[in-house]
């Protein structure tokens, strides 16, 4: 072997290392889900010795594991449906109205990027009560729109700008709605934006705590990251219970995340980089 | 594509009507969930509303000097900066040379960047509490028989060290999103730059330097802005590890926004501890922006 070549092995053999180093967390969270609450308690460290699968069958129930992870799944997929397509077509009307004001609203949208969530805390629940909207999942929803429309909106204008500028022009000689121009021509050539948004939005909503912790307070409308803040408590010291909660409650987004898992990396550093 | 001729009402008026129904329902929503709150924010901060009652009195400016000498909130205000600091630092210098790492022909390169992203996809809460875990036993044994002291105690209960194990686990949780991004920089380096500076017997770290640096700058003024904003924004992680203990020793300003709005019922100063949160993070991200920017172009 060629110098260089053993250069490169002793660099992917400290890289590999590197990486199970990396993964230690997962080894503890692995390893407690299934060890007997004694084991857990007497002697945390140690290799398992039994395979304990009640331990994910009593933290399915306790932490009600179909009912969280419905609700988790229509608040963050109806989130972001309404996100793309509000969003989609209110950028598209900035870039081609002739309106001067509205055009120049883009600023006021994306200067909400900079404002962060902490300055409206006590409003944001206030404004939730008064329009009743407390606790319910449909009002989350439209609310996670209204808050996630900055970012949206910063990422389609890079996008939609680049569209060329003729194919609207014909389509305009064609006689063509803009409501059609839009869904006919623009939405098409946005594939890889929303792509990027989705995964954004996606990961956010459905990892979201603070408010889930704020708006949703009945046990039956607790989503998964929300109910483990309440399991807990409830689960006191019984780390073999907690952690097979929480690699329950990874896993929907985990194995998201291996079947997609090119998409989600390109999608992610084709947003960076365009913004 | 062929599309059928209108026959609605000729031209620019029916246009009118099409974009306002496209463009209302954004506005709106953005109005009333994001526009609104943000305004009622701003102007409780002049108020002593506790967040329940109606009853409301302007106080002026005094939550706003009440700030600036209340020792409670100049701590958080300055964990927020160290922390910030450290976590845009570590984070990119660790995700670049993760990212130089995995850049080269490794066999396995594409199933170690997969696994250092995983943390990223996980939740923000989740994260924290099973590091307080690892950090209250298993880093405690850890250091038990490696010999050093500072990891032989809790790290989360001691005051000196809470804070920096704060910023070591949004690290971990992080650096594969950074390093991600950093990636699709390299991967755009021209390959024949890089021979020709080969040829030319550029190598190691002046060969970083000088080439491979200078081309990935748009990413590097990204990830700055990227990691910074998020670790400003930063609540649910420190939230789980330590809940800003012991004291208020971890706690960043976001969490004392938290307490003083729903735990102690003094909306109005966490209203106006959010106006200060905003005005800092607006400031420091146009600043950098500039700066930046400029050092691309110059760059360039």
């Amino acid at each position: 072997m060629s110098p260089q070549k053993i250069r490169r092995a002793t660099g992917e053999l400290l890289m590999i290392a590197f990486t199970c180093v990396f993964l230690f967390p997962f080894y503890i969270m692995i390893i407690f889900a299934v060890k007997t609450p004694a084991q857990a308690l007497m002697d945390p460290l140690s290799f398992p010795t039994s395979f304990e699968i009640t331990n994910f069958v009593k933290a399915w129930q306790m932490t009600d594991f179909p009912r969280t992870l419905s609700n988790t799944f229509i608040i963050t997929v109806t989130s972001v449906f309404l996100i793309v397509v509000v969003t989609g077509m209110g950028t598209f009307v900035m870039h081609r109205t002739r309106n001067r004001f509205v055009r120049s609203l883009y600023y006021f949208f994306i200067a909400g990027l900079m404002i962060p969530f902490y300055l409206s805390l006590s409003p944001s629940v206030k404004l939730m009560k008064d329009i009743g909207f407390m606790d319910s999942i449909p009002g989350i929803c439209i609310s996670y729109v209204g808050r996630n429309i900055p970012f949206a909106v910063f990422l389609f204008m890079g996008f939609i700008r680049s569209v060329p500028g003729e194919l609207a022009e014909s389509a305009v000689m064609d006689g063509c709605s803009p409501y059609r121009m839009y869904w006919g021509i623009y939405f098409p050539l946005l594939k890889h934006v929303i792509s990027t948004l989705v995964i954004l939005d996606t990961m956010a909503i459905w990892n979201d705590f603070l408010y889930p912790l704020l708006i949703l307070q009945t046990k039956r409308h607790q989503t998964l990251t929300l109910v483990q803040y309440v399991f807990r408590s409830e689960a006191n010291t019984q780390w073999n219970l907690i952690f097979a909660s929480y690699l329950l409650s990874m896993m929907p987004l985990l194995l998201v995340y291996f079947a997609l898992q090119k998409n989600i990396v390109e999608g992610i550093a084709a947003g960076a980089v365009k913004g | 594509m062929r599309y059928k001729k209108r026959k609605s009402i000729s031209g620019f008026a029916g246009d009118t009507i099409q974009y306002t129904v496209m463009f209302l329902p954004m506005l709106i929503l953005f109005l009333v969930f994001s526009t609104y709150p943000v305004i009622e924010g701003v102007i409780y901060s002049f108020t002593d509303w506790d967040g329940l009652n109606s009853n409301v009195n302007f106080i002026g400016l005094r939550n706003y000097k009440t700030f600036f000498h209340d020792f409670v909130v100049l701590k958080p205000l300055w964990n927020t900066f160290v922390y910030a600091f450290w976590v845009t630092i570590i984070q990119n210098v660790c995700a670049l040379a993760l990212a130089l790492a995995l850049n080269q022909k490794f066999r396995t390169r594409n199933l170690l960047r997969t696994l250092i992203f995983i943390p990223v996809v996980l939740s923000a809460l989740i994260v924290g509490y099973l590091w307080s875990y690892i950090f209250t036993e298993p880093m405690a044994i850890l250091g038990g028989r490696l010999g050093i002291d500072v990891m032989k105690y809790n790290m989360l209960g001691n005051k000196a060290t809470a804070l920096g194990a704060g910023i070591f686990v949004s690290v971990w949780k992080g650096v594969g999103y950074t390093m991600v991004i950093y990636l699709a920089g390299l991967q755009n380096i021209n390959q024949e730059i890089q021979d020709a500076a080969l040829v030319d017997g550029v190598k190691g770290f002046q060969r970083f330097r000088y080439i491979t640096f200078p081309l990935i700058a748009p990413s590097f003024t990204i990830n700055i802005v990227l990691v910074m904003e998020g670790a400003f924004k930063q609540f649910d992680l420190i939230f789980a590890l330590t809940g800003g203990g012991p004291g208020n020793a971890s706690e960043l300003l976001s969490l004392t926004i938290y307490r003083e709005s729903f735990e102690y019922y003094r909306a109005g100063y966490g209203a106006t501890m959010g106006v200060i949160l905003a005005l800092i993070i607006i400031v420091l991200s146009l600043f950098e922006l500039l700066v930046l920017r400029k050092r691309e172009d110059n760059i360039e």
